[in-house]
């Protein structure tokens, strides 16, 4: 019974101690100023985002990384909307919008020992009628599918 | 057939720690949420700041760049009454000025300190000319000063108006005369 133990242990273990590598994201943290051109027209600087998926640690058939907006952007009660808040972005990865209480998918590939690297460019739209900081939280979510 | 036998049991007989060996994968290899499509192997935070900035915005005339120019065309004697200016854009000429916040006290001032003149050496000044405001721009008249009051509000003006006219009160030498006003807009 003894000479199962180490190899399973092992076996266990290997994917919490690669956990980290999996999936990595870069800065933790953005932030985007809105600026007023021309009065109806808001102008949002960019903020940038980079993913980083080794697929060499998971199993399965393909990979999926979607983003969540978990702590919507709130200032003293209000509330910026999520559909406001918008990304560019090179294949693998798509160009989309974040959306209330879903998931939103932002990439999917094969799972092929590869690394996956991309690049997502933020924006915020939409106008603010004072001058106001929201703050939110996205969780980034690296799945994968059999 | 006995040789066979004999190997199904043996392979049955290692096959003993099997469901063991399962239980086991299951709750090592499965520790975090199912969803309905995939197993979420990994999660990342990320912080979002949406920073709004301050601003003011004052448009008076035609959009862009384009300075308006407003002409009035003299054909009677001084004191006979005032003269409509027409302008090169939009006439009456439109105001705007806005802020973020919205509430934000905006005060536009002009500078009308360079009278008009004809390249030949005659002025007139500034003080010939005056305005008449809509929709909470107020009339007024310039005061050859360069940071001349025009309004100090909390409002917002999106559609303000101003129609101007030549006094038409004192005598000039004959000729075309040209100056410009520069309108700021601050916040204190």
């Amino acid at each position: 019974m003894m000479r199962w133990i180490a190899p399973i242990l092992c076996l266990c273990l290997f994917p919490f101690a690669a956990d980290a590598k999996q999936l990595e994201v870069f800065p933790n943290a953005i932030t985007l100023e809105l600026n007023t051109v021309d009065f109806d027209r808001v102008e949002s600087t960019q903020g940038f985002l980079q993913i980083r998926i080794d697929t060499r640690l998971l199993r399965g058939s393909r990979w999926r990384v979607s983003l969540e907006l978990v702590l919507p952007l709130e200032s003293g009660g209000r509330t910026f909307q999520a559909q406001a808040l918008s990304w560019t972005a090179q294949p693998p990865f798509v160009s989309r919008n974040l959306l209330p209480n879903q998931r939103v998918i932002v990439g999917e590939g094969p799972i092929d020992g590869r690394t996956v690297e991309g690049r997502l460019v933020w924006r915020a739209g939409g106008g603010i009628p004072s001058a106001e900081r929201f703050r939110g939280r996205v969780m980034v979510i690296l799945e994968e599918l059999p | 057939m006995r040789k066979s036998a004999r190997t199904r049991i043996r392979v049955l007989a290692r096959c003993r720690h099997v469901p063991a060996l399962g239980l086991l994968a299951c709750v090592c290899f499965y520790p975090v949420d199912l969803s309905a499509q995939g197993r979420v192997v990994a999660q990342e935070p990320l912080d979002i700041v949406i920073q709004a900035a301050n601003s003011l915005s004052l448009r008076i005339g035609t959009t862009g760049g384009t300075i308006d120019r407003v002409t009035f065309t003299v054909t009677q004697l001084p004191g006979t009454g005032a003269v409509a200016g027409v302008s090169s854009g939009a006439n009456p000429v439109p105001v705007r000025a806005t802020s973020t916040p919205t509430g934000a006290r905006k005060i536009l001032t002009a500078d009308s300190s360079i009278p008009l003149n004809d390249g030949a050496g005659h002025t007139i000044p500034f003080t010939q000319i005056s305005w008449a405001g809509t929709n909470n721009v107020p009339s007024g008249t310039f005061t050859g000063s360069p940071s001349q009051q025009i309004f100090s509000t909390t409002t917002q003006i999106n559609n303000g108006t101003m129609s101007f006219s030549y006094a038409n009160s004192v005598y000039v030498a004959s000729g075309t005369y040209n100056a410009r006003v520069t309108y700021t807009l601050s916040s204190p």
